[in-house]
């Protein structure tokens, strides 16, 4: 893999750094024109074939994030890779950080495209493990973990979780926040109408705790022989942090995890049927033609 | 009959806005855009609550209402006098656009029926629900 990046004004400034190159060195200032150049124009996929490799790239500012191949890998996951990246980069230099920014922290970003690529494998890129052992930038230490401990933690099942989190209080925090969409006719029919969800946790949990969580799912409520509950919800497409075990999701629909300690997203979710609509709106408009004036 | 004796010189809105949550919630930043005619030159707005006007760079009336309390209803009377234009183009009708969100309410009907800890030392977790709905695209067309 590589990463380059240049300035908006792509050819006034071209700056590469090659890391573990399997590919070779292809002219940047080619990329530049191919790539670049041809998305400042618009219009542009975000890959892009030159020379039989695969050039996928996504944009931060007015800096571009590359990535190489030239073998048939999912995009998917290298998209996810390189927007990992950003959410890292964030999380050390700042919301705003910039082609400054990345100048002035160099070893701190070799240091993390050593530790979350290996041999062109995405490797871990949870912000909470990785400033266990990378603390230059803004993220400082915490607290010194043992040697030991940190092999076993960074190759261990559990990445986005460390050992030995202590908390005084344990709490946890759940927002379920939904965004309804609605397109209605003229005539008062609904022609479109779904809720999408997420739910965020914010965790304060010491240990290594397993979470069960619950949702007044239609599947789940059925399953359950009491016959006095209130019906439960459809819930549709449901996607889920790394950290809840899909294989008992899809056994039983049951949601458990060990969760990251802070805040994260833990599922997203649509809703289809049903919806309880927050406003109805009745309008009436009239175009008229006045004499009078 | 020329073609600007045919154009339309007045349009008059009517809309009604009903709460259909609970009575003990409320919804906060309520906005309603109702689009306009561009060569709208007069608005003439009554609203029974909050604060609507005509914003000429939104092309719309915007009908603001910080704090909307559940199962009540909200009448909006506008009448807009158009400028007579030289092209008389018909009025493309655009969708009015409603923003919103209204705490403690899931249009889904969703919610968390419990969250269950689990860890070696036992100890005892306090949890908080909170739940928001928010309008994503909410559109009524005219």
């Amino acid at each position: 893999m590589l990463e380059l990046r240049t300035a908006s004004t792509v050819f006034a400034h071209t700056h590469t750094c090659l890391w573990r190159n399997a590919i070779g060195i292809i002219s940047p200032r080619y990329v530049s024109i191919q790539v670049i150049a041809a998305k400042e124009t618009g219009t542009q996929a975000p890959v892009k074939r030159i020379e039989n490799c695969s050039f996928l790239y996504t944009r931060h500012l007015n800096m571009y994030f590359v990535a190489l191949t030239r073998s048939n890998v999912n995009p998917a996951l290298v998209f996810e890779y390189l927007f990992q990246k950003i959410r890292i980069l964030k999380a050390y230099l700042g919301e705003e950080f910039d082609e400054n920014s990345m100048r002035n922290n160099m070893t701190l970003i070799y240091e993390l495209m050593d530790e979350t690529m290996d041999f062109g494998y995405p490797q871990n890129c949870a912000v909470d493990v990785l400033r266990l052992y990378i603390n230059l930038g803004s993220i400082r230490q915490q607290d010194e973990p043992d040697a030991s401990q940190l092999t076993s933690q960074i190759t261990g099942a559990i990445d986005w979780r460390r050992e030995g989190i202590r908390h005084k209080r344990n709490e946890v925090y759940i927002d379920v926040l939904e965004s309804v969409n609605l397109l209605m006719s003229s005539t008062g029919d609904i022609l479109r109408n779904e809720v999408t969800a997420q739910v965020q946790m914010n965790t304060k949990l010491t240990g290594m705790p397993e979470c069960k969580f619950g949702l007044n799912d239609k599947l789940v409520i059925e399953q359950e022989s009491n016959q006095n509950r209130k019906p439960g919800v459809e819930i549709d497409d449901c996607t889920f942090h790394r950290c809840v075990r899909l294989g008992k999701f899809d056994a039983d629909r049951t949601i458990t995890f060990i969760p990251p300690d802070g805040e994260f997203e833990l599922m997203r979710y649509r809703v289809t049927d049903n919806i309880n609509l927050p406003f109805r709106i009745i309008p009436a408009v009239r175009e008229m033609q006045d004499q009078n004036r | 009959m020329t073609d600007s004796q045919l154009a339309f010189n007045r349009v008059s809105i009517n809309l009604k806005i009903i709460a259909q949550f609970a009575q003990s919630l409320f919804a906060t930043h309520v906005v309603v855009k109702i689009p306009v005619p561009k060569n709208t030159a007069k608005t003439k707005i009554k609203t029974s609550f909050g604060r609507a006007k005509y914003e000429p760079e939104q092309q719309a009336i915007v009908w603001r209402v910080k704090r909307f309390p559940g199962k009540s209803e909200c009448i909006l009377g506008a009448d807009i006098d158009l400028m007579p234009t030289v092209r008389n183009k018909a009025w493309a009708r655009p969708p009015i656009n409603v923003e919103f969100q209204v705490p403690m309410f899931t249009a889904s009907g969703v919610n968390v029926r419990f969250l269950r800890v689990f860890d070696k030392s036992g100890y005892t977790t306090s949890r908080w629900v909170r739940y928001i709905t928010k309008a994503g695209g909410y559109q009524v067309r005219i």
